[in-house]
């Protein structure tokens, strides 16, 4: 092969060179990287909440404005619980605390034993009188739903008791009991100190993520604590499934029928859980969707710039082609040149590329507290570069190709 | 600032935006330098006839640094028209975001100089590159 000559011809005049390998390499890193972020991402938003069919869930916010005494507010709930159980179309319906990745709720810590300092989880924490473990079609892999008599009536303006039984989800259940398989009958405290108020593990869910529904492990720390809850407003939060490819229709009936069912003034909203997947992970999306775009752009700079020297190359050397042309060299022998040229350009470039990436990711490992970056993403990238260059230098090599020694060798 | 650090106000995603409009900013001068030196070395004929003529190199510098300039001051235009679309862009998604998303002064300023400054840092290059002509050899190969 000719890549001694093609070599020495590279070793003359460096800067052009050098300019198009520091673009590659600068782009591979900076793909790489982008790309395995915008992967990262997409897995994250297409977690798992842990509720099952969420296209047929959605909530109804309730508040009755002139509603205030404690057992008033049992009956009403109770009431709008069998108004909205009645709404054909309905499949299941439970009152509760807050929503999964709908950002809005209440966290507490949960610990294994009373004793001050001893370590605390941030777990989601709901709260439900109803089985919320059918509404969302949630699993159990251990344990059961609550019984009827573990579901107490309390007025949390008095009261700070809790139910002293307790769901909790497998992640929680692992962090909280390292080592172990069986939760079922643990107990555990909500808090630490000497008044904190104890329960017992019933059930443990295979997943149920957090209102905050986090990057990390912390997004399936939840537990469930049963109980009728009546506080300072008179307010419901209801997740209710519909049959499925009814939701949209079943939505506006259930709300009429709450309002129909109201004797005062009321307040209600209704949100879809699709809604809140998309408001969770609108940030996500938007970073991906950046990043998608950074990396086309780069992509096509990087082209850019590898036809432009390209072509100065062939403008450069037009009168060295037509003497090879004209000495016997054939058309491809000028197309092999310059893509061998480029080849030996780009495998430079790729080789600091793949270097960078790595220093790029070992950076953002540091300071972002990302995930370290597979393998396939620099080799995918290194591949992609390698086409890039062939494409982009193929056109001026072309051009080089066709020119004509006699023209080329007259003129000058 | 340490208030913003400790509660986290900017994110990681803000964070990685801003490092990555860097990198970006990065290639493009590379880029700008490798487009120019080709634009400049083509030109090497007309720099030995300047020269010949009585030009003094650092005029010729001049000349050339004042075309980068001219490129980063058109590039700076066409990217604010972009910035003001994007943001409108922005601005559309909801309200919230409406709020963060417009034009200050003092953005605008910014990245107008570091537009220009960008283009006058990736000629520096081609020009010198450019001055280096050496008149006779380049009248002699016409």
């Amino acid at each position: 092969m000719e890549i001694r000559p093609i070599l020495s011809a590279l070793l003359r005049n460096k800067t052009g060179p050098v300019l198009v390998a520091i673009q590659v390499a600068l782009s591979l890193a900076i793909l790489a990287n982008a790309l395995y972020i915008v992967n990262v991402r997409q897995a994250v938003a297409a977690r798992s909440s842990g509720v099952v069919n969420e296209a047929d869930v959605f909530q109804l916010s309730v508040r009755n404005m002139d509603v205030s005494e404690h057992n008033e507010q049992l009956s009403v709930q109770k009431r709008q619980s069998a108004v909205l159980r009645g709404v054909p179309g309905v499949t299941s319906v439970a009152r509760i605390s807050m929503i999964p990745m709908s950002r809005n709720g209440s966290t507490t810590g949960i610990s294994t034993s009373r004793k001050t300092g001893s370590p605390t989880e941030e777990s989601g924490y709901y709260t439900t009188p109803d089985s919320i473990v059918t509404t969302w079609g949630l699993k159990l892999v251990e344990g059961r739903d609550f019984l009827p008599g573990e579901i107490p009536e309390i007025n949390s303006t008095e009261s700070t008791d809790r139910s002293p039984a307790a769901i909790v989800t497998r992640a929680l259940a692992e962090k909280l009991f390292p080592g172990q398989s069986s939760f079922v009958g643990k107990e555990i405290f909500y808090g630490t100190g000497d008044d904190a108020k104890g329960a017992r593990i019933v059930g443990v869910l295979e997943r149920l993520q957090t209102q905050r529904a986090e990057l990390g492990p912390t997004a399936e720390y939840a537990i469930i604590s049963p109980g009728r809850f009546t506080g300072p407003v008179a307010s419901s939060l209801f997740t209710i499934r519909a049959e499925p490819g009814q939701r949209d229709r079943i939505m506006k009936e259930t709300e009429a029928a709450i309002r129909n069912a109201s004797t005062g003034p009321v307040f209600t909203r209704l949100r879809t859980l699709d809604e809140m997947r998309v408001e969770r992970y609108r940030a996500d999306n938007a970073l991906s969707w950046m990043l998608v775009t950074v990396s086309i752009l780069l992509l096509l700079i990087t082209a850019s710039g590898i036809v432009g020297m390209a072509s100065l190359w062939v403008q450069q050397r037009r009168k060295q082609i037509g003497v090879r042309r004209a000495l016997g060299a054939r058309r491809v022998d000028i197309l092999r040149y310059f893509l061998t040229e480029n080849v030996m350009i780009t495998s430079c470039g790729v080789a600091a590329g793949l270097l960078l990436a790595l220093g790029l990711n070992q950076l953002l490992v540091a300071k972002l507290e990302m995930a370290r970056l597979p393998v396939e993403y620099m080799l995918g990238g290194a591949a992609v570069f390698f086409l890039l260059g062939i494409v982009a230098v193929y056109g001026p090599a072309w051009r080089a190709a066709s020119i004509s020694p006699a023209m080329a060798t007259r003129s000058a | 600032m340490e208030w913003l650090e400790h509660n986290k106000v900017v994110g990681n995603d803000s964070k990685l935006s801003a490092w990555l409009a860097f990198a970006f900013l990065l290639l493009c001068l590379v880029n700008a330098i490798g487009l120019l030196l080709a634009k400049f070395s083509v030109r090497a004929s007309e720099v030995g006839i300047r020269r010949a003529l009585g030009a003094s190199r650092r005029e010729i510098f001049r000349q050339f640094l004042i075309e980068t300039a001219v490129v980063g001051l058109a590039g700076g235009v066409l990217g604010l028209l972009l910035a003001f679309g994007a943001l409108a862009l922005i601005a559309m998604q909801s309200k919230q975001m409406a709020v963060v998303a417009h034009m200050d002064w003092v953005m605008l300023t910014f990245t107008f100089v570091l537009s220009v400054l960008a283009a006058i840092l990736a000629g520096l290059l081609p020009t010198w590159r450019a001055c280096q002509v050496t008149p006779a050899l380049q009248l002699k190969s016409q």
